[in-house]
């Protein structure tokens, strides 16, 4: 828990950064903005696509009505901007003279099109970091193919082992590829932040998501070591017995007992009352027991059955086994453990409302992180970046409006 | 090993971590020119190392993935000189890393305060699954029991599942990757003002920020998250489609009217495209599983990597569902540099994933395999803490060293 000393302007006080990374890259910014960067989210007049993206609050759409885009934007500043204009590229350029990073996910080769590509930019501002993120990144004989998030999760070796034997293959809930590429984007954009503090030089980062994706679960080295395809299995993990979800009473806990915890098995049997179908010795060799994992599941089944989940995890704990229970989105809210962390934070959007974020993955005990405002409705902050700014009057931004540039 | 390079040369990091939520971290540092001193003792050494049973140390496979670029000492922490040694490493070092249970370093007497005795402006990472503070703090897990507390196994299912499936991977590289960013904005913060700090990552809110949206739309009132598996509100088809061969499949989204014209003149279907229910989008909602049973059709009918092939050419977003042998045979990771050969003393040559980014002014390099047990304890106790031939024996004697 931060002391109540944390500096609230965040560790990255002072850094600016333009975030032209759509719905693909936007958990890049709200990373550096909520570790106190200031991030400016560039849009076209007709908003971001992440605006268009369900659920809306109510299932009312609108573009300022969108729940995923409330979380990814939140603590950025958002301005319009029509790039395909030469009035559009020329007030980029200028914005860019004041940034230390510029973070992009449009297609490779889109800003280049447009005169505002990484060697270009860094003409016009040598210290700049340009940071571009796609799918399977700025060169390669498949850079330019397109790809969604599930399409782009596809292509990292997750999904092939993610669901039932029996069922397709099934993406990871919420956005993961684009998360994933974008924490890498963050952290590789830092990087060269702190390379140019010797050097001066800005440079350019080119982030593939594909590759940030296939380090995962030795998907790789599995097959290129020794010639071997993991598989789908459910939850089913590949070396661990018990290594899966339980169903129980409301519910289903996590098990997931190995042994490289010394006198665990002996422990869970202990938990279990020592059922007689398991007390043979050979249920002791945790290969064994992977072999005959279903037979061990029933026995295991026929215990968790005549518990709820929460009393089945802290029993367990209790006796240092590794069991949690599943829990909802919103029994993680109502968890004593997230309740007396603070992790949840409340907000009051002007559209949506009161709504609850989480606060961050980390805690950093001398500097904030978190959400700080919620997310600029569109064009929100136009006057104060190009009048306050840039310098532009308030009759020039009105003229660039009526032409449909900002 | 002596050559500079990347972005984070000059950056020295104390690795006190194991398996793979801290080694990845510090993996990543490593790629990018940081000196990372891995810890270990003959005694205490990484779990990833001993693999079913086998007495070698130093040809683990997982091992030799998670610590490549990393040099290796073996310290007996247990021991007063064992831990005076990482101290006066922690001098010298600007970074720490650990992933012990949560109060293991604290009991050593080598806790973020002790060790910002000898380095007062000390950045260090702790990484445990439910967090250093809690009801819950001790709670033992991996990272799928990290996955299924936040939230996140619940809705990693197809939309008309009746039982929770949720996934057997372990997802400690994508939970653990945002220590990457705090220990960065650290470093930022530390060149600012001077000063170190600690950094609390909870596998288990990493997890929950993955799935941010479903915690938005919770109190947000109109109805709770479920698992919504391929299928989205925004885009159809959007989904996974069988192909030719053994449990093989190609991920095809159509979110544009483009992409679908796109689509249908590809995939022999051009009257799709211009008449009938499946030319307009509600058309294809309303049809949405005669749809894709009739896209599969034609899918399953053609390999997975001629599938999107073809679909990728006329820029409607497809991929292979990728097992390990498609990445390893994937010619855009081999032609990118992604999959890299690594000589490895008692390994030989192998395959692995290489590094995620690239830097047009200082790139990333793979400088070495990963370290044999206590490889480099030459280096550090000679050339880095500067002890004499006779202080290395005594230490060894005592068992402080090896």
């Amino acid at each position: 828990m931060p002391p109540a000393t944390v500096d609230n302007a965040g560790a990255l006080a002072g850094l600016r950064v333009l975030d032209l990374g759509l719905d693909r890259a936007a958990y890049c910014g709200k990373l550096l903005a909520e570790l106190g960067a200031v991030v400016v989210k560039v849009e076209p007049p007709s908003g971001d696509s992440g605006r268009r993206q369900p659920p809306f609050k109510d299932d009312l759409p609108g573009l300022e009505r969108s729940l995923p885009f409330a979380y990814y934007n939140s603590s950025k500043l958002g301005i319009t901007l029509d790039l395909t204009t030469r009035d559009g590229q020329e007030l980029l350029r200028l914005l860019v003279q004041s940034a230390d990073a510029l973070v992009e996910a449009f297609d490779p080769g889109y800003l280049a099109a447009l005169n505002l590509g990484a060697d270009r930019l860094r003409e016009i501002h040598p210290g700049l970091v340009v940071t571009s993120v796609s799918p399977f990144g700025q060169d390669g004989p498949r850079s330019h193919a397109p790809a969604d998030d599930m399409v782009t999760f596809a292509s990292g070796g997750v999904m092939y082992i993610s669901g039932k034997p029996e069922r397709p293959p099934v993406v990871a809930p919420g956005q993961q590829a684009y998360d994933i590429g974008s924490i890498h984007a963050a952290a590789t954009t830092l990087m060269a932040l702190w390379a140019r503090r010797c050097s001066g030089m800005g440079q350019h980062v080119d982030v593939a998501m594909q590759e940030c994706l296939a380090t995962e679960e030795h998907t790789i080295s599995r097959f290129a070591h020794e010639n071997y395809v993991i598989h789908r299995d459910g939850s089913q993990h590949e070396s661990a017995a018990p290594g899966s979800l339980f169903p129980c009473r409301d519910g289903y806990v996590h098990l997931f007992v190995t042994n490289s915890t010394p006198g665990i098995w002996e422990r869970f049997m202990a938990w279990l009352g020592d059922p007689a179908a398991l007390q043979d010795g050979c249920w002791a060799d945790p290969l064994y027991r992977r072999a005959h994992v279903a037979e061990l599941a029933r026995h295991v089944t026929e215990f968790t059955m005549r518990h709820d989940k929460r009393a089945l995890m802290e029993e367990a704990q209790a006796r240092h086994i590794p069991c949690t229970a599943v829990n909802t989105p919103a029994d993680l809210m109502e968890s004593p453990h997230e309740v007396a962390r603070q992790f949840f934070v409340s907000m009051d959007h002007p559209t949506l409302g009161p709504i609850q974020f989480p606060r961050a993955a980390y805690r950093l005990s001398e500097t904030a992180a978190g959400p700080r405002w919620p997310a600029p409705g569109l064009g929100e902050h136009n006057v104060d970046i190009y009048c306050g700014e840039l310098g532009l009057s308030r009759s020039e931004l009105v003229s660039l409006y009526a032409a449909g540039i900002v | 090993m002596t050559a500079s390079f990347g972005a984070l040369q000059g950056i020295r990091v104390l690795d006190f971590s194991h398996m793979i939520a801290g080694p990845y971290i510090t993996l990543m540092m490593a790629y990018h020119g940081a000196e990372v001193i891995k810890i270990e003792s003959g005694q205490r050494y990484d779990g990833f190392r001993r693999r079913r049973g086998d007495e070698e140390l130093n040809a683990s496979r997982p091992f030799a993935d998670f610590n490549r670029n990393k040099r290796d000492v073996t310290i007996n922490l247990k021991k007063e000189a064992g831990r005076d040694l990482v101290k006066r490493l922690a001098v010298i070092s600007d970074v720490a890393v650990e992933n012990f249970s949560a109060d293991v370093l604290t009991k050593l007497g080598l806790s973020y305060r002790d060790l910002c005795q000898a380095r007062p402006d000390l950045i260090m990472l702790s990484t445990q699954g439910m967090g250093q503070s809690g009801p819950y703090r001790d709670f033992v897990g991996w990272g799928p029991s990290a996955m299924a507390f936040s939230g996140m196994t619940a809705l990693w299912n197809h939309a008309d599942a009746e039982d929770v499936v949720g996934s057997q991977t372990a997802h400690p590289d994508y939970l653990t990757a945002h220590g990457l960013v705090a220990i960065l904005a650290a470093l930022h913060h530390r060149v600012a003002t001077g000063r170190g700090q600690y950094i609390e990552l909870a596998q288990v809110e990493a997890a929950a920020c993955l799935i941010g949206p479903a915690f938005v739309e919770q109190s947000a009132g109109s109805r709770p998250p479920t698992a919504q598996g391929n299928v989205r509100q925004d885009a159809v088809p959007h989904n996974v489609y069988r192909c030719q061969g053994d449990d093989a499949w190609c991920a095809i989204a159509v979110h544009s009217d483009t992409q679908w014209v796109a689509f249908c003149t590809a995939s022999d279907h051009v009257d799709w495209a211009h008449s009938g229910p499946y030319s307009t989008l509600l058309g294809r909602l309303r049809r949405r599983a005669e749809l894709d049973l009739a896209i599969e059709d034609w899918t399953s009918r053609r390999p997975a990597g001629e599938v999107a092939g073809i679909l990728q050419r006329a820029g409607v977003p497809a991929s292979v569902v990728a097992s390990g042998r498609d990445l390893v045979e994937d010619a855009h990771l081999r032609a990118r540099g992604f999959l890299m050969e690594v000589d490895h003393p008692r390994m030989g040559s192998k395959l692995y994933a290489g590094i995620p980014a690239r830097f047009s002014n200082t790139p990333p390099r793979l400088r070495r395999h990963a370290p044999l047990l206590g490889q480099d304890n030459d280096y550090v106790f000679r050339e880095l803490l500067h002890l004499s031939e006779a202080e290395i024996r005594a230490l060894e004697d005592s068992g402080a060293i090896g």
